[in-house]
Formats: structure tokens, sequence, C-alpha cells
């Protein structure tokens, strides 16, 4: 933790500046002064409905689908012992898309609400396939073979949803922007209910930090450790669905924000998962929130989607990752 | 309701005049009869010139305003394009002119891509496609089968405005001047519907529909709907009429929705969720003039909103029927 | 032909057979579908003595979009064994090195932002294409390029290229975005003789090249060291494989859009029914035909009324079988 302490005051200051940022930038140009004293003392103007209504939501919703995403990439880092595990690349994202188009399709539904238990279904069967794919044979499930997975099951899933969209038109049109991630034109509503879904997730997620050190040490020694490997599994592939199914069917996938967080926690308080999660959980929103805050600039008046910008940011920070360690690593 | 971002940024393009799309009448001057075209008869189109012989018999379309534009000319479709899954289960027409169809059932395909062997299977002797995006192979291949007739030339895909579709529809049934004087008779209604509500050339209107992400579209003054709420005499706002830069719609962000105060009347297009509710729920929208004065018309049914974005010869005098009572009430 | 006198037995039968099923396939593509004709007229109407309607449909329709499908599928056959053989792994295919990805970016980004024609989107595919393979190989070059670093950054480089082409669909009407949805998810409809002249003049220059080169490819295979000692040119004749396999597999694109799945499946099929270890170029051509003019049928019987891409077909199908693969590689403790 020493070593790690004046970057955790970075980190902590980073995520301030984005925040105001996201509540102090946006379509309608407001002086920051303004938009200060506005968000302590709202005059009733529409300056101030602005902020209140619009910006500090968005901006909540951005913290906690941040937050739940570089939590869930961490503890699939983690549960994996595989530094190319994301939610996005393991196919979890492609199979909550799957089940909520295919809820769209069959239902008609379109309650956000609704969205987040279709989510739930699709995000745990994908994992599961892809992480049985992955383990199977002896060798185990190596990182490339859980990479490798996942495209094979999103690529099918992506198919099988484009299919849908084109027999259905009505769902091409929600899809095609619900597949881009994005935190605006949500109704204030959202945050409440997405709220205690990723909460949970967030607390079980940390609480699980020390046995999954004890996983970390390495599978022979774990095994020591008898059935609580297996129940930290089981409550981290929880975790890891309820936070990738409520972020995924709040604001639609986001990707490579679970995979580049958890390398930069890692680097800045070393490999102790205690501290590896909640810094995830701080680092994440700096970078979707900080996506948001340059897709709202970058495209005046429209905006780019945070899900592009992340992918855009992200992938190649994937690529580094990939380009840096020695192929027998991973 | 299908065919949403269809029926949102459909009918867009310049509303270049009539006489645009050739004034030379009839060859031989001959005057059709109500029901009988003069043959050949040749329609100047965007990839050339199609000559049609004989009068059809048998015309397929894969337009969607083309539908309503045979219907009014007397002629029954064999093929129609899907426009709304409703629609098809009651014989694939709008409501409005459905009794025109005299009995008769056209087969409804859906018109991502042409189906050509559904098509080749009706054996059309016409296939016309104004209202409808088609390819240069699409057309190419279709007039293997038949005389086919693409949207005339200077319009981009959906963008046909509904008199010059009417006149391209009758030049290829041989019946300009029946088609001519179907405009004329809208037209008048309209002029009819402006003149009985002199509020309305006095209001500033501006038509929304909400869009993805909390805010919404407008079109630009040349699209269908601005098109038929200026032709009721209402103007559009300075402000919103700069903002569309050679565009045929504009996006105005929830942050933005202030701009929309210049308005006496808002026509708010509300048949999509969760967009509508979403827009409709944020604190700007509420904030807006016409909101707060309730001067608000909304479209909720999907039949309007096509028929506003599908504007027809046939479609006119239902939506005059449908939304000149509740503007005269919004503004009362 | 030397080459020809060492094709094993079973290579020649697994050949046969499969050229009886592709003619099969075409004979019912050619005389079944939406409009009926009884096989007697469909007879007719090849040899131009059919109705007006008739003949539009066989010889206009049908015709051109099944040989195209045929050929469109084994140019993408014959592109990903060449691909997988320069790379000695299976994954190394187009669709998954981000050449697909990258056609489809190129050509979202012709119809949506510069409004281009069917010749211009082409282009932009191919354009696309090619870049984006030649950024993957690029970045994943590390004094050599390994299989999976080759695969990995394909990935990355994918998920970039995806992230561009759903912003641009975002951007786009309705109209556009379906316009763009059938191209992405690749399409023989309406496919005409148009698309059938430029695949087949592309296969008769490019085939004979190809089997050429087989003989290099089968040794580049053992290996750079061993293809040395074999007197093998290695870096001469695996960049002109590879030219080889991108001028296949960018013809194939441009004509059919992104396929995906072919280029990957059928030379790994084409192996499990010949048994034989090394590329056969041969098999995975009229392995990839197979797949893609059998994939084409169901594509336009499966939902009745609405016609699915055949990419949609392709893309569930392959998916399920790139896992299936990976599983069953594993388990044997290959991978």
């Amino acid at each position: 933790m020493r070593r790690g302490a004046p970057w955790l005051l970075v980190v902590l200051a980073a995520l301030a500046l984005v925040l105001l940022l996201s509540v102090g930038v946006g379509a309608r140009p407001i002086p920051l002064g303004r938009v200060w004293s506005l968000v302590w003392r709202p005059d009733g103007s529409s300056d101030a409905a602005i902020v209140h209504d619009l910006r500090i939501p968005r901006t909540l919703l951005g913290l906690m689908v941040g937050a739940a995403l570089g939590v869930a990439g961490a503890l699939m880092q983690a549960l994996t012992r595989n530094p190319l595990a994301d939610p996005g690349l393991l196919g979890v994202n492609a199979g909550a898309a799957a089940a909520v188009v295919t809820a769209t399709t069959l239902l008609g539904t379109v309650d956000p609400l609704a969205y987040i238990w279709f989510a739930f279904l699709g995000a745990a069967v994908a994992s599961v396939v892809v992480y049985g794919i992955g383990t199977a044979g002896r060798s185990g499930a190596t990182p490339v073979r859980l990479a490798l997975a996942g495209t094979a099951v999103s690529i099918a899933l992506i198919a099988y949803v484009e299919g849908l969209t084109i027999v259905d038109r009505e769902a091409l049109d929600q899809y095609r922007f619900w597949a881009v991630g994005a935190l605006g034109g949500h109704p204030g509503s959202l945050n409440a209910q997405i709220a205690p879904f990723i909460l949970a997730g967030l607390v079980l997620a940390v609480a699980l930090g020390r046995p999954l050190n004890a996983i970390g040490l390495g599978e022979d020694s774990g095994r020591a450790l008898g059935a609580r490997l297996v129940r930290t599994r089981v409550l981290g592939a929880v975790a890891i669905t309820v936070l990738c199914g409520a972020a995924t069917a709040a604001v639609g996938p986001i990707a490579f924000v679970g995979l580049a967080v958890p390398h930069v926690a890692r680097a800045i308080t070393g490999p102790d998962e205690r501290l590896v999660l909640p810094l995830s959980a701080a680092i994440a929103p700096v970078m979707l929130l900080g996506a948001d805050v340059v897709g709202r600039v970058v495209n005046r008046p429209g905006e780019l989607e945070v899900g592009i910008v992340s992918a855009l940011a992200g992938a190649p920070v994937f690529i580094a990752i990939v380009r840096r360690r020695r192929i027998a690593q991973l | 309701m299908t065919l949403t971002r269809r029926t949102l940024l459909a009918g867009g393009g310049a509303a270049l005049a009539l006489a645009a799309c050739g004034d030379s009448d009839e060859p031989g001057g001959g005057r059709a009869a109500a029901g009988r075209g003069s043959f050949p008869a040749k329609v100047p189109h965007k990839f050339g010139t199609t000559v049609v012989r004989v009068e059809p018999r048998r015309v397929a379309t894969y337009g969607g305003g083309d539908v309503d534009t045979l219907l009014a000319l007397g002629v029954a479709p064999v093929l129609v394009p899907d426009i709304d899954p409703r629609w098809k289960r009651l014989g694939g027409v709008a409501p409005w002119s459905r009794e025109r169809l005299g009995g008769t059932e056209p087969v409804v395909v859906s018109n991502e891509q042409v189906d050509f062997e559904r098509v080749a299977e009706v054996r059309p002797d016409l296939v016309t496609a104004v209202e409808f995006d088609m390819k240069r192979g699409d057309y190419d291949k279709l007039t293997e089968l038949a005389p086919t007739v693409a949207p005339p030339s200077g319009y981009a895909p959906y963008t046909v405005p509904w008199d010059v579709m009417a006149v391209q529809v009758g030049a290829a049934l041989g019946r300009r001047a029946q088609a001519r004087r179907l405009v004329r008779a809208a037209r008048s209604r309209i002029a009819a519907a402006a003149r009985a509500n002199p509020a309305f050339g006095r209001s500033r209107a501006v038509l929304i529909d909400p869009d993805d992400d909390g805010g919404v579209y407008i079109f630009a003054p040349n699209d269908v709907r601005t098109r038929f709420l200026s032709d009721l005499g209402f103007t559009m706002p300075a402000a919103i009429e700069e903002l569309f830069e050679g565009q045929f719609y504009a996006t105005l962000s929830a942050e933005r929705l202030d701009m929309l105060d210049e308005a006496d009347v808002l026509v708010l297009v509300a048949t999509r969720e969760p967009q509508t509710a979403n827009t409709t729920g944020t604190a700007t929208y509420r904030r807006v003039r016409a909101v707060r004065e309730e001067r608000v018309v909304r479209i909720d049914d999907p039949d309007l909103a096509i028929a506003m974005s599908y504007s027809s010869v046939l479609s006119i005098p239902y939506q005059l029927r449908e939304i000149v009572p509740a503007l005269r009430a919004a503004l009362a | 032909m030397t080459a020809a006198l060492r094709i094993p037995p079973r290579s020649v039968g697994v050949g046969l057979a499969l050229s009886a099923t592709l003619l099969a396939l075409l004979v019912v593509s050619v005389g079944t579908g939406e409009f009926e004709i009884p096989p007697g007229d469909v007879v007719a109407a090849l040899a131009g003595q059919g109705d007006r309607s008739t003949e539009f449909v066989v010889e206009t329709l049908r015709l051109p979009r099944a040989l195209t499908g045929a050929l469109v599928g084994a140019a993408l056959g014959i592109g990903g064994a060449i691909f997988q053989s320069v790379t000695r792994n299976p994954l190394g295919s187009p669709d998954i090195v981000g050449f697909m990805q990258g056609a489809a970016a190129g050509a979202v980004l012709e119809i949506v932002v510069l409004g281009g024609g069917a010749f211009a989107i082409a282009a932009g595919s191919v354009v696309g294409g090619v870049g984006a393979a030649a950024l993957v190989y690029v970045l994943a070059y590390r004094g050599g390029v390994t299989g999976y670093r080759l695969v990995l950054v394909g990935i990355g480089i994918s998920a970039m290229l995806i992230a561009v082409t759903d912003y641009l669909l975002t951007r786009s009407t309705l109209d556009q975005a379906l316009a763009a949805q059938v191209w992405l998810t690749g399409s023989l409809n309406g496919r005409g003789w148009e698309h059938v002249r430029p695949v087949a003049a592309g296969l008769a220059v490019l085939l004979p090249v190809a089997a050429l080169l087989a003989r290099p490819l089968r040794t580049l295979e053992l290996g750079d060291d061993a293809a040395r000692a074999l007197g093998v040119p290695v870096e001469r004749a695996r960049l002109a494989l590879i030219a080889v396999a991108v001028a296949l597999t960018a013809i194939a694109t441009a004509s059919a859009g992104p396929i995906v799945f072919v280029a990957l499946a059928a030379p790994q099929i084409a192996r499990r029914l010949t048994r034989v270890a090394g590329p056969g170029v041969g098999c995975a051509a009229l392995t990839g035909a197979v797949l893609l003019v059998g994939a084409d049928f169901l594509s336009q019987r499966l939902f009745g009324d609405v016609q699915l891409p055949v990419g949609v077909v392709t893309g569930v199908a392959g998916g399920a079988y790139l896992a299936w693969l990976l599983a069953h590689e594993w388990r044997r403790g290959a991978g």
C-alpha cells in the first residue's frame, strides 16, 4: 500500500476532476462557476434543471456502470488468472445483447427493469458456455483459449442478433442504438433501478478480495483451502453476472473498460486483490466518464457514444498487452 | 409500429416544382379519360426513360406512397411493400385507402431488399418504385421482367414529394392529366383548411420527434411533414430554421430544448417508446413554453404518423381530418 | 502435372464426392424457390424456351446467384486455406484477423458518409479489408509473426473497427442502416451475371497461381527452417501466397459482402474429409463452394417471407463450429 499511496491520491483527484467535468460540460454551454453554484443552490432556472435533472443523473450512472465494469473485469482476471479477461471479450455482453433482443422481439419488452433480468440470464449462460469451452481438455483455461472461446461465442451470438433484427425492424431500430453503449438519454428512474444490483455486486466482489488472493497464489496451493475455492468461484461468477448484466442492461455493451482498468490498478497497488478490486471501482469511472466527456465534446452539436470512445481507447491497450507479453505467458 | 426510423427520416429533399418532372403531356396531346391511359407512355427517371407500351393490368410496386397513388388513379396493385405489419393483416394497404382495393388482395412483401422471385411470381406488366431506394442493379433486373419506373432524378431516396410522386406514377399509367387533377384537388383541400383557420397563419409550429438520447429530431422546411404544416399556414421559428445547414433533419439535445420556446405549438410524434417517455420526461422538455401552455399536439396514432411521412393524394384528406381539429384546439 | 500424380486416392474420391454434392446443390438451387417452376420448364428456360417470367427467374436470378455463391465460396475456401497454412494456425483465416471487419467498416463508410454506388462500396470494402489485415500483421510482428499473437491483435483491431462501424450506423438513416446491415452480414440476393464475371475471371487467373504455389505452401507448413533447407525462398513464397489469398478474399468480399466463417471452416472441413495434413487447395475450394451454396439455400427458405442474408446463417453455424473446433482440439490436448 505504501508504494501506491501517492498514486491513490492521483486516482482520487482524477475521479473528482472527471466528475466535475461530467457535470460541467455539455451541449449547452454553462460557465463552470455557475454550474458549481447551481449544484449547491438550484435557482429554478433551466440551467439548474439541466445540471440537476440531466447531468448529475448521467454522471451517477457513469459512476455506477464504470465501477461495475471495472470490478467485474478485475474479478474475471483474478478468477481465471487471465490478463485478457473482459466482459466484452468473454461473450458476456453478446450474451446479454442476444437475450435482450430476443425478449424485445418475442415479447415486445421495452421496460429497462425487465431488460435487466434478461441481460442477467444471457450474461450468465454465455459466460458458462465460454468458460466450459475454454476449460475443455487437460491444460485448463489458458488466457488465449478463453479469449478465443469468447470470440467464437460472441460471433455466433452477434450473427443471431443480426438475423433477428433483420426479421424484426423495430428491434433493429432499438438495437442499433443500444448496441453502442451510451450514458445519455436514459430516464431519471434508471439509476434507482440498477443501483441495488450494482451495489450488491460491488459489496460481494470486494468481500471476495481475501479468498481471491489465495487463488492468486496458484491453483495447487489454493486447492488446500478446499471448499472455499469452489465457493469463491461461484460467488465470483454471481458477482460478475450481476455487475455485467446490470451495466449492460442499463446502458448497452461497453467493452475494454473491464480489461484495461484492473491492469492500471495492479500497476499501482501490486497484486493484492483486496486493494485491486476497490481501486478498480475508482479508476473505471474515470475512464468511462472521461470517455463520455470526450464524446460530448468531439462531435458537437451531436454526441459520440461512450461505448465507441471506450472501444477506440481501450482496444490499443489490449493490443499493447498482447504485444508486450511473451506468448508463453499468454 | 415498424419502419420507425424510415417514417422519421423519410420525406426530406427539395420540393422541386412539379414542372420539373416533365410538362410534355401525353403523346399526341390525347386526353386520357379516367381509368384509361394513353400509350405508349414515356416516363423519365433517374436511371433513364421507361416506355410503357400498353395499358398495365398487373402493377407491382415497392414504393410506400406509390400504393396510395395507384389506388387513387383506380389501379389496384398486385404486389405492395410491407409498410406496417398491422396493415398486412388487413390486406396490405393503409386504412384510408383499403376500400379502393375493391376486394382484391395484393401480395405483401418485405421491402428491405427486392424479393425478385415474389415479383416474378405475380407476373407484373409494370413495376413502380418511386418512394423506394431502388438501386441500379435492382432496376436493371426488374426491367428484364417488366417496364420499371424509378424515382425522378434529383431526389435522395424517400424524398420525392407526394405531388411529384403522383405525377410520376400517373405518367407510368399514361394518366398524367388525371394525376394532376388529383394533386390539385388535394392542394385545394389543404388551402381550404388554412383559410378556415386564420390562426394557423399567425403561429409558429415545430414538429418534433423524440430521438434516442432524450432530445428530439426536427425536420427541415423542405421535409414533407414540415411542408404540410407550412401549407396550412404555420411558420418555423427562425432560430430552428438555422439549424439544418443543408441536412434534412437536425437533432436538438435534451440540454437545448429551450430553443423550442419560440414555437406557439408543438406537434409531437409519440409513436416510439421508450424514446417518447424519455424525452417528455426530461425537466427541460417540461419547461418548454408550448408544453407549459399545453399547446402540444401528440401524434399517438401510428397510422397518422405514417400518413404524415408517406404523404399521398389519398393520405392528405385523412391527415387534415385527424390533425386540423387538434391544432385548432391547441391554439384556442 | 507432377503435383497431380501425388494426390492421394482418398483426396480424389473426396473431390469427386464434393463436386457431385455441389452439382446437386446447384441443381436444387436453380430448380426450386418461391416462384414454383416444374423441372421441365426449368430446363426449357435454360434452353431459352420458357416464358418471360420463368426465364427471368431461372436465367437472371437463380443461375447467377447460385454460381456467384459457388465461386465466392471457392475463393473464400482457397483464401482461407492459404492464410491458415501461412500462419500455421487454423484461426489465421481472414475472418479472424480483421480483414472482414475492415471490409465492413470500409463499406459502411462508403454507404453512410460518401454515398457511393455499388462499385465504390466494393472498392471501399477491399481497401478497408486489406488495410486492416496489413495493420494487424504489422502490429503482431515482433521478429516474426506467431499465430496466437496475430489472432489476438486481430481481435483487438476488429473491436475498434466494429466500434467505427457502429458509430457510422448510429449516424445514418434507417434506410442506410438497413442497406449497411444487409451488406454487413453478407448477402447473395440480387447477385447477377455482373457479379459472376469478375469472380470467375479472378479465379481463372488466381487458381493456377495458387496451384503453382501449392508445393512451397506445403513446405512452409513444415516451418521456415525446413522450407529453407528444401530450397524454398521462404519470404518471397510467403509474400506471393499472401498476395494471392488477399486478392481472392477481396474479390469474394467485394461481390457478396463480408461472409464470415467460410474461409475459416472450409479448409478445416476439407482436411478432416481428406485426412491429409497439408492444405488441399482444390478440396478447400470445393468445400467452400458447397458450404456457401448450401447456406444460401437455407437462408432463402428458413423464414418463409423474410429472406435472411446468407451471412447470418454462416455466422451462427460458423460460430458454433468454431466453438466446437476449439473445444475438440483442446480436449485432444493440441492447442
